[in-house]
């Protein structure tokens, strides 16, 4: 076993790459109109009859920030005063801004499947990770000893009871590939199917922005209009709602104690068993009452999910206006001049390129180091045709996928940059 | 037993999934449109009329459906149609039209408004050569049900296949929620002068959604393994997602997005040159270095690569270069090439598809159609 966990951890030592975190520019895909210095986002052309959420001046103040970072354009909120529109061209952002949010309160019932040793204990690890519910019991567990019939899969023996301790969880791909392979490694484990009812609560929020910009001065015209939506779901399980109903491992129902605590009529237990999961029966709405509700979003994380709805339903709409950063994983080269290397860690992108273009003689791990900091900054065609001359030689010296993979980035770069819309 | 088969087919389609990748490049192909509007270049927003507006709450319990009509005021469908209009626009934004979206228009209420207005002759906006509107019919349906069925559990003693154990049947009410809609969307472009309707779309998109109910049988049971494998061995996306879960129903607001976004494109495609993103295969056994500019978009590189070992005559670098050729729009030369490679192994499935593309856009694309 052991020989079996170190071989698994020198294979993914063996797979790490060591790579950093470069910010490179990316060119936005409309061009306004040279002449426009100016944008104005208007409050009032920036409609909010069904943002029911209020999102609307986060969304101002967003598209505020990021198209004034970009320091293209001067951005001002308000109705453009102080314009002279025969002699200025300025551009004016409307639009609409649209939010929803649902609550929904259930109960849902499930199978779960149940595990004891130390193969149930990998198969926690998995659903863990895949934020599966994990239910822990300790119960009655039948044993057959004697006289197992395979046909019928029936014990012929005498059938004990003894105590044993299982999770449970719901099932899922990593839970059930987990097992399967744990059970290979360490051999067969008890298991016990059940099926088990909990109460869940649903938060679900929507938002869409419709916006567009629109050319103003002696000719009025709309230069681009987008539309995105963004949303949030969360699924909350109160860990304490979770019954089991019925379990495979007892000829009875567990849900004896149950039954026997609320006024209804005597029924057959078979017949319990089944209201017990139906949320309309007796017994079913004495569940509603004893299980506690789930959580709703912690307070403080409320911001970050406003946040998170807000640039995905407008990052586009900047992105091809104004020119923009995205940070790539990207493998640099450690065997270059170290003071170049610190300066890239530290994002100096400028003072790196300075100090490598210093180095003397330039060598391969200091021309690719220096052709991904040119690609990083590069803001038009013809530094975008330098880098890539940059990633040929170094290809032409040695070949090597690194620079193979640079130059079909930068061509894609070149080509995307000939099919800007220029208005 | 079953359960052990399952555990197997899931493993087996996590390596599958693996080790059966197909080397592809994704290329971008623009589709031309169904029609060309004749001297249309500046098209006019107008509003987009809701003629139908149902959303439902149904629930169920003990047997008894109750039914709760959701009333909409004048603001929300406003909202509504707003909602969907946009994501027309949206389409056609980068579409080679200009696009004029002002109050001017959008206060165009119906066919009527429109005739009314073309008649009088009287916009502001100049230049507009056409006007497009449409009709929105939407229904939706929230339910909350309990299906009843049976469930066999087993109990396996010590795990092993054969082992002591036993089965028991289980009948359990298994609670729902849902979401069911339909969007009808009639989309027109008028052309001004002359007054004629140049284009209409008329389309529908159903949405469901489901969560809880009776568990899946064994195949539907494999079927979502496989899509929660598809996910499970995904790339991670650059990009950070807002969190999602499988087991939230969309708002009513997501659903008429979702809707609204698929039924717009069928209009998009009729009058716009539309790009879509294709997934093609490159020929394996040619020249290594080639192979590994075009997997990384490298064309132009690629290009005077496989032009430098075009004295081998390898068939696979033929089509591979072909490929490079219609990645950079340069069918001419691509169409050459692909029957070239295809003249070399008429069998071959990969080089007939080459010939089957252009072939297509030659038939598509009236100005490619003297292609030789």
């Amino acid at each position: 076993m052991k020989k079996i966990i170190t071989i698994v951890i020198l294979a993914l030592l063996g797979t790490t790459v060591y790579a950093e975190t470069i910010s490179f520019n990316r060119l936005n895909k409309i061009q306004l109109n040279d002449n426009i210095k100016k944008i104005f986002i208007s409050e009032d052309l920036i409609t909010n009859n069904n943002d029911k959420y209020k999102y609307k001046n986060e969304i101002i103040s967003y598209l505020k920030d990021r198209l004034g970072n970009s320091g293209k354009y001067t951005v001002s909120v308000g109705k453009p005063v102080d314009v002279d529109l025969n002699k200025e061209t300025v551009a004016i952002i409307s639009g609409e801004v649209i939010s929803s949010g649902e609550v929904v309160t259930g109960q849902f019932s499930e199978v779960a499947y149940c595990k004891g040793g130390l193969v149930g204990l990998f198969s926690d690890f998995a659903a863990v990770a895949s934020s599966t519910n994990i239910s822990v019991k300790s119960m009655k567990c039948q044993q057959c000893s004697g006289e197992f019939d395979k046909t019928t899969n029936m014990c012929k023996g005498r059938i004990t009871i003894g105590t044993c301790e299982i999770t449970c969880k719901s099932p899922s791909l990593p839970v059930e590939v987990t097992e399967f392979v744990a059970g290979l490694l360490l051999g067969p484990s008890p298991e016990i199917q059940v099926i088990r009812i909990y109460k869940y609560k649903n938060i679900a929020l929507f938002l869409q922005t419709n916006l567009s910009i629109t050319e103003f001065g002696k000719v009025r015209k709309m230069v681009y209009s987008r539309t995105d939506s963004s949303s949030f779901g969360r699924h909350y399980t109160q860990p304490g709602s979770i019954a089991h109903v019925r379990e495979s491992s007892q000829g009875s129902g567990i849900i004896l104690p149950l039954v026997q605590e609320i006024m209804v009529a005597p029924m057959p237990e078979e017949l319990a068993i089944v209201k017990a999961s139906n949320p309309g029966s007796a017994i079913g709405k004495w569940y509603d009452r004893v299980a506690p509700d789930a959580d709703d979003i912690p307070e403080g994380e409320t911001k970050s999910i406003r946040k998170q709805l807000v640039h995905k339903a407008v990052n586009e709409f900047v992105k091809n206006l104004v020119p923009h950063k995205i940070e790539v994983d990207i493998e640099i080269d450690s065997n270059g001049n170290e003071d170049s290397i610190k300066l890239i860690k530290e994002g100096n992108y400028i003072d790196a390129i300075k100090t490598i273009k210093n180095v003397d003689p330039l060598l391969e791990p200091d021309m690719y180091n220096l052709a991904l900091l040119l690609e990083a900054t590069a803001i038009n065609k013809d530094n975008f045709e330098e880098v890539l001359s940059h990633y040929l030689q170094l290809n032409e010296k040695v070949q090597d996928d690194r620079y193979i993979q640079g130059i079909g980035r930068v061509e894609k770069a070149i080509r995307n940059l000939n099919r800007i819309k220029n208005i | 037993m079953l359960k052990k088969i399952q555990n197997f087919i899931y493993v087996f389609m996590s390596f599958f999934f693996i080790s059966c990748a197909p080397s592809t490049i994704e290329l971008s192909l623009s589709r031309p449109p169904e029609i060309f509007p004749e001297k249309v270049k500046k098209i006019a927003i107008a509003n987009f009329e809701v003629v139908e507006l149902n959303f439902e709450a149904l629930s169920e319990r003990n047997g008894n459906w109750k039914v709760n009509q959701v009333e909409f005021n004048e603001k929300s469908k406003v909202s509504v149609s707003n909602l969907v209009r946009a994501k027309v626009v949206n389409l056609l934004s980068n579409s080679q039209f200009d696009i004029s979206y002002s109050d001017e228009f959008a206060k165009l209420d119906n066919d009527e408004a429109i005739r009314n207005a073309i008649s009088a002759e009287g916009f502001k906006e100049e230049n507009v050569d056409a006007i497009i509107n449409g009709k929105i019919w939407i229904n939706i349906d929230n339910y909350d049900g309990v299906d009843l069925a049976k469930e066999t559990l087993k109990f396996i003693e010590s795990g092993e296949e054969g082992g002591p154990g036993f089965a028991v049947d289980s009948l359990i009410f298994w609670p729902y929620k849902g979401i069911k809609g339909s969007l009808i969307l009639e989309v027109k472009l008028t052309r001004i002068d002359p007054t004629e309707i140049i284009a209409v779309a008329v389309d529908k998109r159903t949405f469901g959604y489901k969560i809880g109910g009776a568990p899946p049988n064994l195949i539907g049971k494999i079927k979502n393994a496989i899509s929660e494998g598809k996910e499970f061995l995904a790339e991670k996306k650059e990009v950070v997602e807002i969190e999602q879960s499988d087991l939230v129903i969309p708002t009513f607001e997501d659903t008429l997005s979702m809707m609204a976004e698929s039924v717009s494109a069928v209009f998009s495609r009729k009058i716009a040159v539309t790009e879509k993103m294709v997934e093609i295969s490159i020929a394996k056994g040619g020249d290594p270095l080639g192979e590994k500019f075009l997997t990384a978009g490298a064309y132009l590189t690629a290009i005077k690569q496989y032009q430098s070992v075009a004295e081998n005559k390898n068939s696979n670098d033929i089509y591979n270069l072909a490929l490079c050729y219609e990645a950079i729009g340069d069918f001419g030369l691509a169409n050459t090439l692909y029957n070239e490679a295809l003249d070399t192994d008429l069998n071959n499935l990969i080089y007939a598809e080459g010939v089957g593309r252009i072939e297509r856009l030659k038939r598509e694309y009236r100005q490619l159609s003297n292609l030789q």
